[in-house]
């Protein structure tokens, strides 16, 4: 009796993962392997019925030997430097204003930065589009009170970049500010304020004891930026689309002109299987992390 | 310093300030997307901008009726499309992920692992899954049907709501369902009158976000979709055609569609805050 019982009672913990690990199975895992198959293939729109030719390593070497995919790479490691460097720096400019001070002032912060996170992106880009038109956006018509000229914004290959950096930030800084200030706010005032008694200068304060403090939490929304910014496509697709030229075409980018310009799948699921691989390592170093902060129990 | 009896401190105002003036760019695009959908259609690109005019729907009328200028059904359907698979993606999600979150969580299943795995799979680029989605998809006869963005963003919020829900319950008291046990409560009564009440507050944080997603995503939805599934923000990238960018009823069209996440910030932020710092902290 209590043998079936106990068979009973593993059968139905089984059961409340089954659901889950079977349609992730299904429909995460299996399209990832079968992506992982095509890029060993040659396969375009003509011969994708047929599953295409088995061609080796033949996608990856053309790929490191395209200018344009290599430009691509490089592009995504700028676009999300300067949008992390950026995003973590306000933030924490930002939420270390905000944190001891009136908890009214720190809730419009927080709606404030939050509104755009949470505003859908597309729409969002367009808007940034139809204020950054040269001749009658708002941006230029600001400016030109100052009177600095007219800036065309998303056509010159470095102010593009720059523009694309700003929206990122401007998209992603709800999120750092928020969990830096949960930091913030975690601190006991005890230390901080042995601190003020021993007398130590502000900025002492926040270098010997605060940023040591943070430093784990620091970490990870540094980690979660950098996600957030590999991802980046909708605003980079609705504002520049990768141009001018090549000049903003991130990986994400890349792969979509590859998939639905150029038609090549195979060359495409190579590009893919590099994107994962590069997550993955990013993913993993954030597992480290946790777990070093005993976050992951 | 002091005025009118009350102590004022100079540093603090200037923060305070500061602050403000900092925070306005970023509410600005919002606010001028609003303010433009309402000028009548000669004054979209006034330049100097003008600030004070009389407000008018024709952007509105000219983004409803979308429908006409040939972009196969009309807008509502795009409306529906959206909130369909936003809320059947939304609850099918969060009850088969909250459920598998609490079988990790009370009963240890699958140890330590099978959290990390779920934890793997929601930090995967959505942006990996669009090839071989596209191709299975169209193998499968499914392209430019609501199904396969229901399954596209399964993929992409199921290992989310398991690992939020896992991280949630791994906090809640178990003293509780113990008592309930031991007095002889079903499995499914705990489920339905315990547990599920304990965990409303951290189900509708993840509802909320999962929602949103849903409602805001693009890239899946460009992609699957060609004329009858096609969601809201497929439609907001048309106005921008081969000969003219139609600003004044994008505008109003990008409006409508933000209505809902600005909302959900205002009304619900308690939730969104918990649930974004509950993702991260955790993992």
């Amino acid at each position: 009796m209590l043998i079936r019982r106990n068979d009973k009672d593993r059968l139905f913990r089984w059961f409340t993962v089954a659901p889950s690990i079977i349609i992730l199975l299904l429909i995460m895992v299996y399209p990832l392997i079968n992506n992982f198959y095509n890029s060993f293939r040659y396969l375009t729109l003509i011969n994708q019925r047929s599953g295409g030719i088995f061609i080796g390593l033949l996608n990856f070497l053309e790929l490191f030997t395209e200018p344009s995919f290599l430009n691509s790479l490089w592009v995504t490691f700028i676009y999300v430097f300067l949008t992390v460097t950026l995003q973590i720096g306000i933030a924490f400019l930002i939420a270390l204003a905000v944190y001891k001070g009136r908890t009214r002032l720190r809730q419009i912060t927080t709606i404030c930065l939050l509104l755009p996170k949470m505003v859908t992106p597309v729409a969002a880009a367009l808007v940034w589009r139809f204020m950054l038109n040269y001749e009658t956006g708002i941006i230029n018509y600001f400016m030109s009170l100052f009177h600095i000229p007219r800036i065309s914004f998303l056509t010159n290959s470095v102010s593009a970049m720059i523009t694309l950096n700003i929206i990122g930030v401007w998209q992603h800084l709800g999120f750092s500010f928020l969990l830096i200030v949960t930091g913030l706010m975690a601190i006991s005032n005890e230390i901080l304020e042995a601190a003020e008694v021993d007398g130590t200068t502000w900025f002492q304060k926040l270098r010997h004891i605060i940023i040591p403090i943070l430093r784990p939490v620091l970490t990870v929304v540094s980690l979660f930026a950098i996600i957030n910014s590999f991802q980046a496509f909708d605003t980079i697709f609705m504002t520049t689309g990768g141009g001018p030229a090549e000049a903003t075409q991130v990986l994400s980018i890349y792969l979509y002109r590859k998939l639905f310009i150029a038609s090549s799948f195979g060359s495409a699921a190579a590009v893919s299987v590099i994107l994962l691989v590069i997550s993955l390592f990013i993913s993993f170093s954030m597992i480290r992390v946790l777990k070093k902060g005993g976050q992951l129990g | 310093m002091n005025f009118c009896g009350k102590k004022i401190n100079v540093k603090e105002i200037l923060i305070h300030v500061i602050i403000i003036v900092f925070l306005i760019p970023f509410i600005f695009p919002i606010f001028w997307m609003i303010i433009s959908s309402i000028k009548p259609a000669g004054l979209v690109f006034a330049t100097p901008p003008k600030w004070l005019f009389q407000p008018s729907m024709e952007n509105y009328q000219a983004a409803l009726g979308g429908g006409s200028r040939g972009w196969g059904v009309g807008m509502h359907q795009y409306f529906i499309n959206s909130f369909v698979v936003a809320i059947i993606v939304t609850l099918s999600n969060l009850a088969i992920g909250a459920f598998a979150g609490y079988g990790m969580a009370r009963y240890r299943v699958g140890g330590k692992t099978l959290p990390l795995a779920f934890l793997l799979g929601k930090m995967l680029p959505p942006t990996v899954l669009v090839l071989p989605f596209f191709l299975i998809i169209k193998n499968l006869g499914l392209s430019d049907s609501q199904f396969a963005l229901i399954i596209a963003y399964t993929a992409i919020n199921l290992p989310f709501c398991v690992w939020m829900s896992w991280s949630f319950f791994l906090d809640l008291p178990w003293e509780i369902e113990e008592a309930a046990i031991i007095d002889g409560c079903s499995k499914w009564k705990l489920l339905s009158r315990i547990i599920i009440p304990m965990a409303s507050p951290c189900l509708i944080a993840i509802g909320i976000l999962v929602y949103v997603g849903c409602w805001n995503e693009f890239l899946f939805a460009m992609t699957l979709t060609s004329r009858n599934a096609r969601t809201l923000p497929v439609v907001a990238s048309l106005f921008i055609t081969d000969e003219a960018i139609l600003w004044g009823p994008m505008s109003a069209t990008c409006v409508l569609i933000m209505a809902l996440p600005i909302l959900f910030t205002l009304f619900a932020q308690k939730y969104i805050i918990s649930g974004i710092n509950a993702g991260a902290v955790k993992g």
